[in-house]
């Protein structure tokens, strides 16, 4: 007995003196002083389902850090940037920011996550610190300046794409019916969400076929669609599957049907995976950066984007990815820039939000749209996107036909 | 409809592959490899590859079948000789572990964690039969998959090593008595499962891409073909896997995807509760 | 009466160390520590919550079960979906929670129950593989895929918790729940358990019911899951299905046996580790899969209980250092001390029973009978059927035709559990020892005939202390009955083979039998046990009991036997009493194998 009672005094002595040990490591936390390092912390996954996307969006990140430092800075302070692993989990993700919160290096910008599991997670904390987060989130439940009023979306909401999507068919011999097959994930469910209005109001019924995200074989699916027979066919699918999906509709007899693949599923070396024949009506929807530019139309931030991200080494995916990396720092920086007195969340929130943010050049990409107190998420941009069959690259960005 | 049913036979010839892997350790050890999953899904990261590499076919399958062997062998000397006699269900928690080290292994060595395989026999992605449309890689799985199965029936029946491994599933001991080098069967026995694993990852693979987490469904879904089918029996292996693949791809088809992985539980639970030796397994008395 | 004084005293100072570092660690958030230290903390417990249900059914079930992600992942939706829709308090969410991890646990072991192993586990583990199939069809409450946000701050009982507070409500939960659980698992529901592990058959012959047990422990299984659920859902206000996945089940697996699957604190030590190791680096991340899996292999290979479970061992070896005595204590003690008074006195009847396995016949048209207060002895040569009769007698098989009961009652359609309950004890070749005390051993012989109910035996309240003193007084009367008292506080698999036969006698006493079936049980013995033996069964016999007693010492048949019948290829031979038996020519010619003249001389 008293063996037992013993071992457990050491077990709990043991539990609390850990807990003080760590308590002791991390002290309170030092306001960013006028003169100091400002400081940007990337969350997101470096292991897990989404590292190479991740990669892609750290990398980019760095490179406008690098950037900024090389041309003096945000107002003449140095930008310091801070990268920790969430392993696509949510739960580690707040755990990260949370852990940042507290510490000496109390970021200015967080950049929360790559999805927007991440993001959801992550922008009640934002609120409740009033620091600034930007993250490619394009889920409507995190575009709510009322509850995260610190968070904006860098992502394109899905309703453009799909938008711009109806409106290339209408372009392009229209539809009466275009079969929708997405997988019953996030992404999916906000493809079909979106793209019941978008569709409407072009005039076009639609019916959504949704498929298991880890499904091996989704023939049935598409033959399913077919039954409806549509005059075209909207896919949207994350990398992995874009291969299934392309595989699935050559087997169930549908090279020929003109498709639509979303901006998500383009993002692969469709030149690579799919073959001529797969690819002879298939239009990839393209968002900007990922489109070849002839090196005469690029602007200077582009073409200092471009070199900073191949001086860093071989891109995995199209230098779309890593835009976004760079836009998660460029436009809170542009926004920081502007800010009279010290730069915290509430002052770049105002910058952010106004008209004077828009001018800044804000939004690097070419996004037409803009923030503004009701609206945290770029929006209303159709004309951002290309369509076109994939014939290959060049310097890594997509040639179409 | 021919062609779901094509897709769903093949979709099952993966699971009766997976099926017989475990029968083939099953046997000699009486511990089934969950692994197994595992090593299909690695070969498949190699054919991808060596495919990149540019080594040509004949010399993929050997590579595949030199490391599908000796994977396999490590796993039995480190992970499944030890615990075997204990009989506690280590050998559940140790070939669990070998299954998440090859899983973590592969992560490592990969920069893409889902990869698309090629075919090596031919380009085309789909070709006309019997009315229906099917990818060639689906065939020569199928062929292989009724190929294997009964062949390996065969051995376990009619030969007199296959009829030795059998009297080792029965009784190890009595089988040492009556001469049968149980050790050095065992180890073999794993090493014909991981070669079997490997080297048919060129035909699965182009079906199911190189993902790593299809390596814990393929071994849970190949273990409920096993249990359904009977273990230990092959032919159950073969019928119950074609019969799980085709009523999987059917209810998709004609019912809802998402009812998928729901339908071939059902019919597991089915099975088992009213079958419970499974389809054309062995009763077995209680010992005491 | 010191003893029960001395241990009523130690158990009060053990809750009262308990609620002190309880209310510790509670109140730690609240002064001064550092928040994300408080975090980590929190997370912990929600590990070591969910790793204490895997240990339930695992570490002293037996059966390997993955269902904890799934259930787990219920708890957190029930919570979303109660606290967004309806009520947001935290004790409502909790209690509705707990009853969904209840079904489910209990639902998940189904599958497994007449297989077990490998078809719970693959069931279990399906299970998870269908959180994101279920999240998804019912979208409407669960968000799908992306997750569900949004999920309001804690309240409790009209009270909003803060961050803080909610942390030390996180600490209080957790530690109450442990505490539940050490007082199930330290009581003879726990020994229950702990036989189940031990052998299922074992379980049987004294009457515990295989399956409701372990469905009793599927689904209290689920209770802690679901708990740390709940408040994994307030945590962070989300709830995403990537969380619930089969990778997080191996993190379980690997945590629990790291802490000791067996060992109740062992699953708050193996969550912290797990929890802590992969916050510290990211590097760990990568090779984070192959950690666990060489984690598992290493640890299911030499690490059988873990790291307390190590502590367990080298006790249990040092115990065994002290090699207790052999039972010469000469107490001879009376019948009525022997707490047989309550069994009523039937014979056990079989008729025509034949038993074939595989073409096999191994019994064939087998009638034999024993009266109360009569001893029948049951020989024949090796392959007789002796074992296998007496397995058809228990229930371990079922008879191809016959019939058998007890009294009146015709047992042939029973299981072992039924036929044990109604008055059927055995012994068994090999005595089967779970790892208890002597005095615990005997006890789980009256987990039927004194019933606590699971609520009381949770709560330690007044109704379970007197049924645990009453056992507890029955098994010391049985001890004392049989000499073994001084050992009763010594771990049993430590004792010599002589002293655990005599044990199990004594428990095959204490579930007050009307027929005992004693299994060779003097194999083994020297000179003096067996006199000993002797000296009890006959006390058995004057209490009219009937007992079969199947035997190779014919010595022994001869002192004790009033009758003896000899079993040959599956037929009896001859019902005689043992001097007859001796010098029947076809007994002879069974044994011998040449036939014998009547004058004893061999042709």
């Amino acid at each position: 007995m008293r063996r037992t009672i013993c071992a457990r005094a050491g077990a709990a002595g043991a539990a609390l003196s850990l807990m003080m040990v760590l308590g002791a490591c991390g002290g309170g936390s030092e306001s960013a002083d006028g003169d100091g390092p400002l400081h940007v912390l990337y969350v997101g996954p470096k292991t897990g389902a989404l590292s190479v996307t991740g990669d892609a969006i750290e990398r980019g990140a760095k490179a406008a850090v690098d950037e900024l430092n090389a041309n003096g800075g945000v107002q003449g302070r140095k930008v310091e940037l801070t990268e920790v692993d969430d392993q696509s989990d949510p739960t580690r993700a707040v755990s990260a920011v949370q852990d940042a919160v507290q510490g000496d290096k109390k970021p200015d910008l967080i950049i929360a996550g790559v999805s927007s599991n991440e993001a959801l997670a992550v922008a009640p904390l934002l609120t409740r610190s009033k620091i600034i987060g930007i993250a490619s989130a394009a889920s409507p439940a995190v575009n709510d300046p009322e509850k995260y009023p610190y968070f904006f979306s860098q992502a394109f909401p899905t309703t453009d794409s799909i938008a711009a999507g109806a409106e290339f068919i209408q372009e392009n011999g229209g539809a009466k019916r275009v079969a929708l097959i997405a997988a019953s994930d996030a992404i999916g469910d906000a493809t079909e969400a979106s793209s019941s209005e978008a569709f409407k109001a072009a005039g076009i019924s639609t019916r959504a076929f949704r498929f298991d995200p880890k499904a091996v074989d989704i023939t049935p699916v598409f033959q399913k669609a077919a039954s409806f027979k549509p005059d075209w066919i909207y896919m949207e699918g994350s990398g992995g599957q874009t291969a299934v999906l392309l595989d699935s509709r050559t087997k169930a007899g549908l090279d020929e049907m003109p498709t639509v693949l979303g901006p998500t599923g383009s993002s692969l070396p469709l030149h690579e995976i799919a073959t001529d024949a797969q690819r002879e009506n298939l239009y990839a929807t393209l968002p900007p950066n990922s489109v070849y530019v002839d090196p005469a139309d690029r602007t200077d931030e582009f073409s200092a984007f471009l070199k900073r991200i191949n001086d860093q080494g071989k891109l995995a995916t199209t230098p779309y990815m890593y835009s976004v990396g760079w836009d998660n720092v460029m436009i809170w920086a542009k926004a920081a820039e502007k800010v009279d007195g010290d730069i915290t969340g509430d002052a770049v929130k105002k910058i952010l939000e106004s008209e004077e943010g828009k001018e800044a050049g804000a939004q690097f990409p070419v996004y037409s749209g803009a923030y503004t107190p009701d609206n945290h998420m770029h929006s209303g941009a159709n004309g951002d996107f290309t369509f076109g069959r994939v014939t290959g690259l060049k310097e890594d960005a997509v040639v179409i036909k | 409809m021919i062609t779901t049913i094509l897709s769903g036979l093949a979709l099952g010839s993966v699971y009766t592959l997976v099926a017989v892997g475990f029968n083939l350790t099953w046997l000699t050890t009486k511990a089934v490899n969950f692994a197994q999953g595992g090593f299909m899904v690695a070969g498949m990261f190699l054919t991808v590859y060596c495919y990149h590499q540019g080594i040509p076919v004949a010399p993929t399958f050997l590579l595949l079948a030199l490391v599908g062997s000796l994977v396999a062998v490590v796993e039995y000397l480190v992970a499944v000789r030890p615990v075997m006699i204990r009989g506690e269900h280590s050998e559940l928690v140790t070939t669990v572990g070998a299954l998440t080290v090859i899983e973590g292994v592969i992560l490592l060595l990969v920069t893409e964690e889902a990869e698309r395989v090629p075919f090596f026999a031919t380009d085309t992605p789909v070709v006309s039969f019997m009315g229906g449309r099917v990818a060639p890689s689906d065939l020569v799985l199928i062929v292989l998959a009724i190929v294997i199965a009964l062949s390996v029936h065969l051995w376990t029946t009619r030969t007199r090593t296959g009829l030795a491994a059998m009297a080792l599933a029965e009784d190890r001991e009595a089988a040492t008595l009556v001469g049968v080098n149980t050790r050095w069967f065992s180890l073999l026995s794993f090493a014909a499962s991981g070669v079997l694993g490997f080297a048919i990852a060129p035909i699965v693979g182009p079906k199911t891409f190189a993902i790593v987490t299809l390596a814990a469904v393929l071994s849970i879904k190949g273990f409920v073909v096993l249990a359904v089918g009977g273990v230990g029996s092959n032919l159950g292996a073969l019928i119950g896997g074609i019969g799980v693949g085709t009523i999987e791809l059917l209810v998709a088809r004609f019912l809802s995807a998402d009812l998928q992985n729901l339908s071939v539980f059902v019919v597991f639970i089915t099975v088992m509760l009213l079958r419970p030796r499974g389809l054309f397994g062995q009763q077995s008395e209680r010992y005491v | 009466m010191l003893r029960d004084i001395t241990a009523r005293l130690t158990e009060g100072y053990r809750l009262g160390f308990w609620l002190l570092a309880t209310a510790v660690v509670a109140a730690a958030p609240h002064v001064g520590l550092n928040p994300s230290v408080t975090r980590q903390l929190v997370l912990i417990a929600f590990l070591s919550l969910v790793v204490s249900g895997l240990n339930l059914s695992f570490g002293y079930a037996g059966e390997l079960s993955f269902a904890q992600p799934a259930i787990y992942a219920v708890g957190a939706y029930v919570t979303a979906a109660v606290s967004m829709h309806w009520v947001n308090d935290l004790a409502v969410s909790l209690v509705i929670s707990m009853l969904g991890g209840l079904l489910l646990g209990f639902i998940s072991g189904i599958p497994g129950l007449r297989l077990g192993g490998w078809v719970l586990a693959i069931s279990s583990l399906y299970l998870v593989l269908l959180v994101p199939d279920a999240v998804n069809a019912l979208k409407r409450w669960t968000g799908g895929f992306q997750g569900i946000g949004g999920i309001p701050q804690p309240e409790l009982f009209g009270v909003l918790l803060s961050p803080t507070a909610f942390a030390s409500v996180v600490v209080v939960i957790t530690s109450a729940w442990f505490l539940v659980l050490r007082n199930l698992v330290k009581s003879p529901f726990g020994h229950s358990l702990a036989v189940l592990r031990e052998s299922s058959v074992l379980a049987s012959s004294l009457g515990i019911s295989v399956y409701s047990t372990k469905l009793r422990a599927y689904a209290l299984s689920g209770l802690p899951a679901a708990m740390a659920g709940t408040l994994f859902a307030y945590l962070d206000g989300f709830v995403a299905p990537d969380t619930f996945s089969v990778s997080l089940a191996i993190v379980i697996l690997a945590a629990s046996i790291l802490g000791g699957s067996r060992s109740v604190l062992g699953a708050f030590v193996g969550a912290a580790l797990l929890q802590l190791g992969p916050m510290r680096s990211t590097a760990f991340g990568e090779y984070a899969f192959i950690a666990y899996g060489l984690f598992l292999i290493v640890a299911g290979v030499a690490l059988r209980r873990g790291l307390a479970g190590l502590r367990e061992d080298l006790v249990a070896r040092w115990g065994s250092q002290r090699r207790t005595e052999p039972s010469v204590v000469d107490t001879s003690a009376s019948p009525a001390e022997l707490g047989l008074l309550e069994a009523p006195q039937v014979p056990l009847t079989i008729e025509g029973v034949s038993k074939s396995f595989g073409g096999n016949a191994v019994l064939r048209d087998v009638s034999c009978s024993v009266e109360p207060g009569e001893v029948v002895a049951l020989i024949g040569p090796n392959g007789s059927g002796k074992t296998t009769l007496l397995n058809v007698i228990s229930g371990y098989y079922k008879v191809d035709e016959g019939k058998i009961s007890i009294g009146a009652t015709d047992m042939t359609s029973m299981s072992t559990h039924q036929r044990a309950r109604r008055g059927i004890a055995r012994t068994f070749q090999t005595p089967t020892v779970p790892p208890l005390t002597v005095e615990e051993v005997v006890t789980t012989a009256r987990l039927q005939t004194d019933r606590h109910s699971l609520l009381a035996t949770a709560l330690r309240l007044p109704s379970y202390r007197r049924a645990l003193a009453e056992t507890r007084r029955v098994a010391r009367s049985l001890l004392d009955a049989v000499g073994l008292r001084p050992f009763a506080d010594e771990p049993a698999q430590a004792l010599p083979l002589g002293t655990r036969r005599m044990l199990e006698l004594s428990r095959s006493l204490a579930g007050a039998p009307s027929v005992v079936l004693l299994d060779e049980i003097a194999s083994g013995l020297d000179g003096e046990e067996i006199e000993e033996l002797s000296r009890i069964v006959r006390a058995i016999r004057a209490q009219g009991v009937s007992v079969l007693l199947v035997e190779h010492n014919f010595s022994l048949v001869r002192e004790l036997a009033d009758r003896v019948i000899v079993l040959s290829r599956g037929e009896i031979v001859v019902v005689d009493t043992p001097e007859a038996v001796a010098e029947h020519p076809e007994v002879l010619r069974h044994y011998l194998g040449a036939p014998v003249l009547e004058n004893g001389e061999s042709e």
